[in-house]
């Protein structure tokens, strides 16, 4: 055989090995990165109130991805972090963010009104949800998340710290819990999986 | 003295792929215990009244003090107690099963919620397979080379063309 022909089927070789290689990468099933519940855990429903002082109600908000964050306004640290998460994640997500709501539920009622989020959150993004509501409604949510929630009093004008659990929560568009991730997960991580699990039937 | 030159890197190559080898196998066995298998998940089951156990103080059951993984594993932690459980990052409602697989190799501490100590020791350590051995070839192999390759000229110059062809004369 000619060398000439001989490199030919060698590059048609190589193009076919490649083909091949990519179409087994393709078809590998996707690895979620946070922690996933398998079987997806189904969330109790429940009821609080939004920045603009209306009624929030979980079930409205089947077939979007929910994602979900539990902090207060007057955080020092951990909360304008994950917010500042939040917004990279909506920027990697593109346009796929129009089916993703971004929800932060208070674990501070009593400084963190309607108004108060309001304001809190237009800094941020307004496109973002800021919850709040009476103490027992809210104990009711913070208890089927698994979130914690300690006052520490502290000297000077913030009177008290809260502390908290910093977990990230995401609830598929069928409205079931599917994944968390701990505080500082990568933002391209959390976009990746929330955009893949937009793309599940 | 060109082929000279080439001739003896390649022979030091050659050595240097077979010293990296060995060398690095030997490493694997002794550091890597079991781990020369591909990912897997493992299952941590959390019994049913593993909660109350530990309010008591007593240890629980089944449950190992400390875990050994390689980088790809699941961990899949199975919560069959009535109260939810917390491993580090990982949040197990009460008769839930959560997942995470484990991506880098690392020693981990994470505060749980199902010893009595309230910590767990997770070790994750990179699997030893075929990509590894390859990447310990492809990290070790240069500077070996290049080290041998110095060491031998120092030791061993090339020699010029006169003199080898002087010494094949007094030979002849």
């Amino acid at each position: 055989m000619k060398p000439r022909w001989l490199f030919i089927g060698g590059v048609f070789g190589l193009l076919a090995l490649a083909w091949a290689a990519a179409m087994l990468i393709e078809n590998l099933p996707y690895q979620y990165q946070g922690t996933l519940f398998e079987p997806a855990q189904p969330v109790g429903d429940f009821l609080l109130t939004d920045q603009n002082g209306q009624s929030w109600r979980l079930s409205d908000h089947r077939g979007k991805a929910l994602v979900l964050f539990f902090g207060y306004t007057f955080c020092p640290d951990v909360c304008p972090v994950t917010l500042a998460d939040f917004l990279n994640i909506q920027k990697t997500l593109g346009r796929k963010a129009e089916n993703v709501e971004f929800i932060f539920i208070t674990v501070d009622p009593q400084r963190d009104t309607a108004e108060h989020l309001k304001t809190f959150l237009s800094k941020i993004s307004p496109s973002f949800i800021g919850l709040t509501g009476t103490q027992p409604e809210l104990e009711a949510v913070w208890n089927t998340f698994g979130v914690t929630v300690q006052i520490d009093p502290v000297e000077g004008p913030a009177d008290y710290l809260v502390s908290h659990t910093a977990r990230t929560y995401v609830i598929d568009p069928a409205g079931d819990l599917r994944l968390t991730y701990s505080f500082r997960t990568e933002p391209d991580v959390v976009a990746q999986d929330v955009a893949h699990l937009l793309d599940e039937k | 003295m060109l082929a000279q030159f080439l001739r003896r890197f390649l022979f030091l190559t050659a050595i240097s792929l077979m010293v990296v080898w060995v060398v690095s196998e030997l490493a694997y066995r002794l550091i890597q215990g079991d781990t020369a298998r591909p990912p897997k998940t493992i299952e941590l089951v959390i019994p049913l009244g593993t909660a109350e156990r530990i309010a008591a103080g007593e240890p629980p059951l089944e449950i190992p003090s400390e875990m050994i993984f390689v980088v790809g594993d699941t961990l899949l932690v199975v919560n069959q107690d009535r109260v939810e459980h917390t491993l580090g990052p990982v949040w197990v409602p009460a008769g839930s099963s959560a997942s995470l697989r484990l991506d880098t190799a690392n020693d981990y501490v994470y505060t749980c919620s199902f010893q009595p100590s309230q910590l767990q020791n997770i070790t994750v350590k990179q699997s030893a397979n075929w990509k590894s051995r390859l990447a310990a070839l492809w990290y070790g192999t240069p500077p070996t080379v290049m080290f041998l390759l110095v060491y031998s000229l120092v030791m061993f110059p090339l020699k010029k063309k006169e003199a080898l062809s002087s010494k094949r004369k007094t030979q002849t």
